[in-house]
């Protein structure tokens, strides 16, 4: 049996394909103009490498903040429900998620069946989301996947004391101007980006095992501290972390649609 | 005497050079990475104005967000105070100023001398500054100077769901890829920040006269839904609203630091 699951978020799109509960592929790609479009090219790129076509697949499930618009999708289920499952999946000993996505973080608390128990989640305000530290990262003048690494060689990290991205920027500029070392800088954007969100993890029980997924997730900056302010550890996932929504919804897929295994 | 004020704010940096209370010179620029150069070429461009050396200058006063980074000055002083100070100066019929500027919004009571009463400040969220909108008029590609031009042309505003400034953006972004017209998003955004502005004025209970300063004020089609928000004429003054904060500096300095001299600090 062949499902696909396909996740349009606010920054990526993901799409995986699984045949008889394996990763046949996944691709992950810079959203298009609209969520429709971002969906087709993603699935399109997933089919061509899978070296498959529409009609083989015999179910596909779609999540993400632009799901309802997915023209090939038979039905759409919340990213946290994905999430926890994707999750779960991967390594069933995870009953805790932390996601940190382009434009939302949430923490998601599952049970002994991938199924979510409680969750909280910040999608106002773009404080500990990927969107913050692409804009910071902007700041600063590096690349977003620099931040991770060059921050673990600060020596004295900056202290950002605002919540509010923009605010953060200016903060950030002003310790340009001051002539900080960049990495010192980068290593107070991540831990900003961790406190946010750890202390939104407050409101959720923290059951062990853990795991980080999302873009973000990406960032050994953010990551590390995180652990530290948890006082956690966060288990390595078997497959790419950025693809675990998308996965939950194949998986969502393959359950509803007979073949249980 | 001939004194400068630098307010170093938090898009913009603006001097202003004067004599016996009256301005000789200003200038303007974007601020950038190299915030030094910025500061010295603004203050340079204005005493090249005003046709005075800087040798002459008695006394200079920096404002603003980055008051600190403009080197060898009398004192600094905070932008609110230099605000009120400056429209006052003006006009002293001003009671109120609501400075919008490019992060913050501030609004600051004056009593009937020019005495700074109270001020508030948008100092958690930059929800309803002008970043807000310079980032919504740059994702749909509108110039910030054609701002009201378009917004005149709305005829159905989109109401801007999100709050947060960063994810305006892509709210914008994906209204634009639906199909609806930039005119009616922009006339939205222009909205959602008056009406921040009108609540932060609401707070203080201003009272009449209220003069708007800060980049925001230029736009037009801002102050206009300001005033019909909250039933309020503004009082509009013959200097670029910018420019107030270092103005009122330039004229702090000309007074000396009232909080060194004995002065009573409200």
């Amino acid at each position: 049996m062949i499902v696909a699951g396909c996740d349009v978020g606010s920054l990526t799109a993901e799409a995986v394909i699984l045949k008889d509960s394996q990763v046949l592929t996944s691709k992950i790609m810079g959203v298009r103009a609209t969520a429709e479009k971002s969906a087709v090219c993603v699935m399109d790129l997933a089919l061509a490498q899978a070296g498959l076509k529409y009609s083989d697949i015999d179910a596909c499930y779609s999540t993400g903040y632009g799901r309802q618009a997915i023209p090939f999708s038979q039905k759409n289920i919340s990213e946290i429900s994905c999430h926890g499952m994707g999750a779960y999946w991967a390594d069933n000993s995870i009953r805790t998620i932390v996601d940190i996505g382009g434009q939302d973080c949430k923490v998601i608390s599952i049970d002994e069946n991938g199924l979510v128990q409680e969750f909280i989640m910040n999608d106002k305000c773009a404080a500990g989301t990927g969107r913050c530290l692409e804009v910071l990262a902007k700041a600063l003048d590096v690349e977003l996947h620099e931040l991770g690494p060059l921050s673990q060689k600060a020596r004295k990290p900056i202290n950002l004391t605002n919540k509010c991205s923009i605010f953060m920027e200016l903060e950030v500029m002003q310790h340009v101007y001051k002539k900080r070392k960049a990495r010192d800088i980068a290593a107070g954007i991540n831990n900003a980006v961790a406190k946010r969100v750890a202390s939104l993890s407050k409101s959720v029980p923290l059951k062990p095992n853990f795991a980080i997924t999302g873009g973000v997730s990406k960032n050994v900056g953010v990551v590390s501290r995180m652990e530290k302010l948890l006082d956690v550890k966060f288990t390595p996932l078997t497959v790419d972390p950025q693809i675990i929504g998308a996965l939950g919804a194949a998986i969502f897929a393959q359950k509803e649609n007979g073949n249980h295994d | 005497m001939i004194s400068a004020g630098i307010d170093v704010g938090t898009r913009f940096v603006k001097a202003c050079i004067v004599k016996d209370g009256e301005v000789m010179g200003w200038a303007g620029q974007d601020v950038s990475r190299d915030i030094d150069r910025v500061i010295a070429g603004v203050y340079k461009k204005a005493l090249e104005q005003a046709g005075i050396k800087k040798r002459q200058v008695k006394k200079l006063v920096s404002t603003g967000y980055g008051a600190k980074l403009v080197k060898k000055t009398s004192f600094t002083m905070s932008s609110d105070r230099c605000a009120a100070k400056g429209a006052f100066a003006l006009d002293p019929t001003i009671r109120t100023v609501l400075d919008c500027g490019g992060l913050f919004l501030t609004v600051t009571a004056i009593d009937e001398k020019g005495v700074f009463e109270r001020a508030l400040s948008n100092d958690k969220c930059a929800a309803g500054s002008g970043k807000f909108l310079e980032m919504s008029a740059q994702a749909i590609e509108i110039p910030f100077s054609s701002i009201s031009q378009y917004a005149e042309l709305s005829r159905e505003p989109y109401v801007i769901s999100s709050n947060c400034a960063v994810f305006a953006e892509s709210e914008v972004i994906t209204q634009v890829n639906h199909g609806r017209n930039n005119t009616d998003i922009i006339a939205g955004v222009l909205h959602s920040i008056a009406g921040r502005a009108a609540t932060l004025f609401e707070r203080i209970q201003a009272q009449d006269n209220v003069a708007l300063g800060g980049g925001l004020a230029a736009v037009p089609a801002f102050a206009d839904r300001f005033e019909q928000m909250t039933e309020r004429k503004t009082v509009s003054l013959p200097m670029p609203p910018q420019n107030f904060g270092a103005f009122g500096a330039a004229l702090m300095a000309q007074q000396g630091d009232p909080f060194k001299e004995g002065s009573r600090r409200k």
